[in-house]
């Protein structure tokens, strides 16, 4: 698979792009080789030897980080494999993506995990092997953490399901303590939510369909941020989902828990009412809710309150999602079009979605919008900088620090709760250039043709996308060239 | 009911013009019933498959009988399994019974949306017969047919009617079908139940021609229609209500409570009766009891339904 990428001699030239930096987005060249970024200049001059990408009115930012992926290896590699979902991380910008842990076996021992790091070593984007907290993701008893953290796993997750004994949890989050690894909850009590498959509230009281209701998430965050302040261990809450949430982390993180908060793109984006056409593509655990769960959401991600964009990209075969309601699999794409959504929700203010439009396609650029983001990071004068705490949702937010607020959730800040160092880092020379080049002028809508999942369960495939991601580097080698998939 | 292709999947379809469209031919139908041969030749020829995937005896005979009777052939198709045995996934069973020559699919799932489901997957029309909590539209399209037999009432317009439904609302479809379908033709409706026995969001008081008591005596004091739902113990969240005998007491249709409605007013149910619980045995006996009504309207109304979606040239 990598016979035909170009040796790491080969030099990258990227030419006219703004990168993203610690000092706000400059207009400067960027040459890559060896694996590295070697410079960042206002000008560089071409060599002989070196390839030159034109990247005018595009912004470098670092690779994209993904702390919430389901590659489905092993045991169902017809949803998705470690490679499968690599070419779709590359596509969206990825360098690097955590595989969850709900397997089959479950990743919970050494043996599965030196397995999946073997089979993920030659693949160009840096997969992370995440391992679940539970033995069998049962809920029972601990998996080996301390055996598998020196293994190298970072993350540990029962993700699709949440540790539904507090005193187990409990336990978890000592033992953890001092072993450098972050444990990630799915928060959802699972006594409030029997048969449940849908947000509980109007839509689920209208189609008579059981309800899993925010409380149920809300619940169990109250206690594991309770366990936390107990354990005085870190821990990383994944994909919440309602307003009522993002108060109780907010007043977590006043309080100075260790903790830290993740949305995805589709919480950001689409609303429950979209079940009402019935098509399984938009159940997912958490479930979409309300269109104000959705604006509370995008509020905690431009106030920093939520420090991670992650996808819990889930792959399911057509199988598994062609069926009723109440027993479909929970989950959808999101790899290949997190930047794009984001970009839509955050910068550009889109409308949260609420019905399936079968008419006319949705359209989630503003043309306009996107023109004076682009004025605005190209422009002479440097952006201020935008530092942690401080409120990007103050009335004057730029769109550019918005944009930044983007980036970081979706690189700096996961390549830091993993303790990555060569992923997630402002451009500059020396670090490992793991990049992708975005072109935030430029709109694309994913069609089926270019779903790279061995699944096709995305819920935005006929929306009008803003922003493309041309190109992505990882180590310097062109995985991603003009938005084709190169290994 | 304009859309031929789908079929009769929600409530909200159908306008008020079309159910007493539907309500017309209906009373013709049963006009039929009583002819020597109660059998009329208008859609020989063509095959009605009736599929359901949760058990039900009465809904899916009087929709074979009233197919039959309109000289249609019918294909049945039922599962004893329940939707979480792996097998045949729903879509393939549908088009299965597509390719079989079948030109109107009856579909009975246990789950919400199944119906509207298949009708994305074939091209034949769907009948909903009744979709897990969600709805169950032929039947509140044969009780508003039931209701215009017993009233005096203008081009069967509802208004100044009083129906109070009675019992578990939130895990019933016949309930959700029905405030719609009476409310659209100009009913008041008072939902007579517990927070426990109603959604989580308030959906129904949202419709201004829908009010909520737990005061059952009250209630019937000024209703015409007293519509009782059957407790549905395999549907009901744990803990819905402490007992059956509290149940009885709180929301049962007794002696005493009959003796407290209208002389005029009448009792309905959608069946099988629970006696002894939602009403009470001697109650279910009485003259103003129509459940024997409902089940002979629900041929002549499926019939309408059947025809209505089968015959093009028919216009409402």
């Amino acid at each position: 698979m990598l016979s035909n990428m170009q040796t790491i001699e080969h030099k990258i030239l990227l030419k006219g792009g703004s990168v993203f930096t610690e000092t706000g987005f400059l207009k400067r060249d960027v040459l890559l080789s060896e694996g590295k970024i070697q410079a960042v200049e206002k000008q560089i001059e071409a060599d002989l030897d070196c390839e030159v990408f034109d990247i005018s009115g595009c912004v470098v930012s670092p690779g994209f980080v993904d702390l919430h992926t389901h590659l489905r290896q092993p045991g169902d590699e017809i949803s998705e494999t470690l490679y499968s979902g690599s070419q779709a991380a590359a596509f969206g910008g990825y360098t690097s993506v955590t595989a969850m842990a709900n397997t089959d076996p479950v990743t919970d021992d050494p043996a599965t995990v030196l397995q999946l790091q073997a089979m993920a070593a030659p693949i160009p984007i840096k997969i992370n092997i995440a391992a679940s907290i539970t033995k069998g993701r049962k809920g029972e008893t601990l998996s080996p953490l301390a055996e598998l953290a020196a293994l190298g796993v970072k993350l540990f997750s029962d993700d699709g399901i949440g540790v539904q004994d507090g005193q187990l949890m409990r336990q978890a989050l000592l033992y953890a303590r001092n072993l450098n690894v972050i444990l990630a909850q799915h928060s959802e009590d699972e006594l409030y939510c029997e048969q449940g498959c849908v947000n509980e509230g109007e839509v689920s009281a209208r189609l008579g369909l059981k309800g899993r209701p925010a409380m149920a998430e809300e619940i169990m965050l109250q206690r594991d941020l309770t366990l936390v302040r107990e354990t005085s261990s870190r821990m990383h809450f994944m994909h919440l989902s309602s307003a009522n949430s993002i108060s109780l982390l907010k007043a977590a993180k006043a309080a100075g828990l260790p903790v830290t908060g993740e949305v995805t793109p589709h919480h950001i984006s689409l609303t429950e009412s979209l079940i009402e056409s019935f098509d399984t593509v938009y159940k997912v655990h958490p479930p979409l809710r309300t269109a104000q769960d959705v604006y509370a959401l995008r509020e905690a991600f431009c106030d920093d309150v939520i420090d991670v964009l992650a996808t819990d990209h889930a792959p399911h075969g057509e199988e598994r999602k062609e069926q009723p309601m109440d027993i479909a699999s929970p989950g959808m794409l999101g790899l290949q079009t997190a930047f794009s959504v984001a970009y839509a929700s955050i910068c550009l203010a889109t409308e949260p979605l609420r019905s399936k439009d079968s008419v006319g396609k949705v359209d989630w650029t503003n043309q306009s919008l996107q023109k004076s983001l682009l004025r605005e990071i190209s422009g002479s004068k440097e952006q201020k900088k935008i530092g942690p705490g401080e409120s990007l949702q103050s009335a004057k937010a730029s769109l550019s620090s918005l944009l930044t607020g983007i980036i970081n959730k979706m690189s700096v800040v996961p390549a830091k709760i993993l303790g990555l160092s060569d992923h997630g880092q402002y451009i500059k020379a020396g670090v490992a250039a793991n990049l992708c080049v975005i072109d935030l002028g430029g709109n694309w809508e994913l069609t089926k043709e270019k779903i790279l999942s061995n699944s096709s369960n995305s819920p935005f495939t006929n929306i009008k996308l803003p922003g493309v991601i041309r190109h992505t580097f990882a180590y310097a080698i062109p995985v991603l060239v003009d938005t084709e998939v190169r290994f | 009911m304009t859309n031929v292709k789908t079929g009769l999947l929600d409530m909200s379809d159908i306008s008020a013009v079309e159910i007493r469209s539907l309500i017309k031919l209906a009373s013709f139908f049963s006009e039929v019933a009583k002819r020597p041969i109660p059998k009329v030749p208008v859609l020989t020829g063509k095959q009605v498959v009736t599929a359901f995937f949760e058990p039900s005896t009465r809904t899916r005979l009087s929709f074979e009988v009233a197919a039959r009777k309109l000289s249609a052939d019918v294909v049945t198709f039922t599962t004893a399994t329940s939707s979480l045995t792996k097998g045949e996934s729903i879509k393939d069973t549908a088009l299965t019974l597509r390719e079989l020559g079948g030109n109107l699919l009856i579909v009975r799932h246990n789950c919400a949306g199944v119906p509207h489901q298949i009708a994305s997957w074939v091209d034949i029309p769907v009948i909903n017969a009744g979709d897990g909590r969600h709805q169950h539209p032929s039947q509140a399209l044969l009780d508003c047919y039931t209701i215009s037999q017993n009233f005096t009432l203008t081009e069967n317009d509802f208004t100044g009617l009083e129906v109070v439904i009675v019992g578990d609302i939130t895990n019933s479809r016949v309930a959700r079908s029905c405030v719609e379908a009476f409310t659209t033709l100009g009913a008041r409706v008072t939902l007579v139940a517990g927070p426990t026995l109603l959604p989580a969001a308030p959906v129904f008081s949202a419709n201004d021609r829908v009010s909520i008591t737990e005061d059952l005596d009250g209630a019937l004091a000024t209703a015409d229609v007293v519509y009782l739902l059957r407790v549905q113990l395999e549907r009901m969240d744990k803990n819905a209500f402490p007992t059956v005998r509290e149940y009885r007491t709180r929301f049962g249709v007794d002696r005493r409570r009959s003796a407290l409605m209208k002389k005029s007013a009448v009792i309905m149910h959608p069946g099988p009766i629970n006696r002894g619980v939602e009403i009470a045995s001697d109650v279910a006996e009485q003259q103003n009891v129509l459940i024997g009504d409902q089940v002979k309207n629900g041929i002549a109304m499926r019939m309408a339904i059947i025809y209505n979606l089968l015959t093009s040239k028919y216009e409402l």
